[in-house]
């Protein structure tokens, strides 16, 4: 095991809470941790607030305040999942701004990470420092829709385990191990859990993820605006968002720095929970 | 008496001549293990064992004087697996158990359960209180215990697979893979390791038809239902806990004092893990034949 002590954020005994943003819009979301800025997370394609790995978001809040939030239209919060990734983005600040976090450190993952590039382009102001987890740039080739066997995995009206499996975790007992260790937390909690995101959420997130990756070269060049430090992260075998776009973002971005997690695929953060709240906290430190 | 699952000689170095027999319990037919003679010692065994786990216990208690009993509980091993969750609650468990002693015609007798069979020992002494003579328990925390260690962040970690197990379908087939990997596993952090003879004959027990299923099945009734009613424990008990245990956290030893009024003491292991009577057999051993001694 690692050297990480026993945490003490208890992100599974985190009550829901909801907050009034100016949008009109009521987010459900939960915090553990304390300390100034906040971390603040975004979410993968149709996951909610039960969907973050506790043993993950303990460790990243042993030191800091880490705050998960249903995205508006999504699971527990009210409205209507938008079909871009720049509303997603605007409805993410209207809940960073609801909650006045300031400038607020961003771990934004998969879908989760185009809404954190967003974010930093639109309101550089309310980010500090922005990790970026199983993560590509907008109108890069090769990101229009998913393969289909990860769509199909994934994509279908009843999620289900071991398309879960498939596309997180890596075919190797370890990282199948890894797989159903998360799976076991994921469900750990009992009572008080978020809403299911639905089906409208799932169309109008993969409508964003299909348009987000029109093929543009032209797009590539917007993250070079992205001037605070930025950390990159990937899996090694990610099927979903495969390992170069990790390189190709970093390599856009100005301050940016990249790591690639072996024998991972898109839940990589989820498997390497330990090295990856490591590496986040000595990131953000820096 | 003689059959091909007991005679496989677990204990090759010690004369102790095992009898194998089935018990007719109520709608479920229970494979058991039986050695020498005297007052009936029954030992429950716990996920993911069978009989077979309390194989350093069986000869040293009948030397001791005794006669035990060492079944598959329902739905392991040659034990009938009714089919669906509903068969696995821990009530049926106990039932079972005061079915076994009955029909190997004793009054009542002196109940020894790991882990899920800890479970059904304390169920056993609640509902059934005549049948329980003392009672020791094996890294298995008390129903209410288990409850409130369920809703604890630091503990429901430890248990993720109790969740893991919610899932339809994919458990029974994962942990089939690989060999039964992820059950061999479970059983890796004992001390000494299993040696590949004792790990062939849990797979073999694993292998047979719907044990996965009914094993795991345990885990759903348990989390889907609450403990059912808790009444205080009259029998007087001892704790014997390994406080390494990985899956079960070192607090969930001590049951509440008015749940288990008679508690003789919890025994504390330091050295040991969740499979304390593999770890430390002879102190096991001791421990129990001392507290069954007692009141002879």
């Amino acid at each position: 095991m690692t050297g990480i002590a026993p945490s003490t954020g208890e992100y599974l005994a985190a009550p829901n809470r909801v907050v009034s943003a100016a949008n009109g819009i009521e987010y459900t979301y939960r915090q553990v941790g304390e300390g100034t800025p906040a971390l603040v997370l975004l979410q993968h394609f149709r996951g909610n607030l039960d969907n973050w790995d506790p043993e993950l978001i303990d460790a990243l809040a042993r030191d800091r305040r880490v705050v998960t939030f249903d995205n508006a239209g999504v699971a527990g919060s009210t409205g209507t999942t938008p079909s871009t990734v720049a509303q997603m983005a605007r409805d993410a600040i209207a809940f960073i701004d609801a909650l006045e976090l300031g400038a607020a450190d961003i771990l934004g993952f998969s879908i989760g990470s185009f809404v954190a590039q967003e974010i930093a382009l639109i309101r550089p102001a309310a980010v500090r420092r922005l990790v970026l987890a199983s993560a590509a740039p907008r109108g890069a080739a090769g990101m229009h829709g998913w393969a289909p066997e990860v769509i199909g995995a994934v994509g279908e009206p009843e999620p289900n385990p071991d398309g879960y499996l498939s596309v997180f975790f890596m075919p190797s007992a370890a990282s199948r191990q890894a797989g159903v260790e998360t799976l076991g937390r994921l469900g750990a909690r009992r009572e008080d859990r978020d809403k299911p995101t639905t089906w409208e959420t799932r169309q109008a997130q993969y409508d964003a993820v299909c348009d987000w990756g029109i093929p543009d070269h032209g797009q590539l060049q917007r993250v070079s605006a992205i001037g605070m430090p930025v950390f990159v992260a990937g899996g090694d075998g990610d099927p979903m968002i495969l390992p170069h776009f990790s390189y190709l973002l970093a390599g856009l971005i100005p301050q940016a720095r990249v790591k690639i997690y072996p024998d991972a695929a898109h839940g990589f953060l989820f498997q390497h929970h330990a090295e990856f709240a490591r590496d986040v906290d000595a990131f953000l430190r820096e | 008496m003689s059959s091909t699952d007991a005679s496989t000689a677990l204990l090759p170095d010690v004369q102790t001549e095992l009898r194998e027999g089935y018990a007719e319990v109520g709608d479920v037919r229970l494979h058991y293990v039986e050695a020498g003679d005297g007052p009936l010692i029954v030992l429950l065994h716990g996920f993911p064992e069978f009989w077979y786990g309390w194989r350093l216990q069986i000869a040293p208690l009948a030397a001791a004087g005794f006669r035990v009993v060492a079944p598959d509980l329902r739905g392991y091993n040659l034990s009938s697996k009714p089919d669906g969750v509903a068969a696995y609650g821990a009530v049926d468990l106990a039932a079972d158990v005061r079915g076994l002693i009955q029909e190997r015609g004793a009054e009542s007798a002196h109940v020894v359960g790991h882990d899920w069979g800890g479970t059904a020992a304390w169920t056993l002494a609640m509902n059934h209180p005549e049948v329980v003579d003392r009672l020791a328990i094996l890294d298995a925390a008390h129903p209410r215990k288990l409850n409130e260690g369920l809703r604890h962040p630091s503990q429901l970690r430890r248990s993720w697979y109790f969740f893991y197990f919610q899932l339809p379908d994919l458990p029974e087939h994962h942990v089939q893979a690989d060999d039964w990997e992820f059950l061999q596993d479970f059983l890796r952090d004992a001390q000494p390791p299993y040696t590949d003879e004792e790990m062939g004959r849990y797979i073999e027990a694993w292998s047979q038809p719907g044990a996965a299923a009914a094993m795991i099945n345990y885990y759903r009734f348990a989390v889907r239902h609450s403990s059912g009613e808790i009444k205080p424990i009259a029998a007087p008990t001892l704790v014997i806990w390994g406080d390494r245990d990985r899956y079960l956290g070192p607090t969930l030893a001590e049951p509440h004092h008015d749940d288990v009024p008679n508690l003789d003491r919890v025994e504390r292991l330091p050295d040991a893990s969740h499979w304390v009577h593999h770890d430390e057999p002879e102190r096991v051993n001791q421990l129990l034949i001392d507290f069954f001694t007692t009141t002879r």
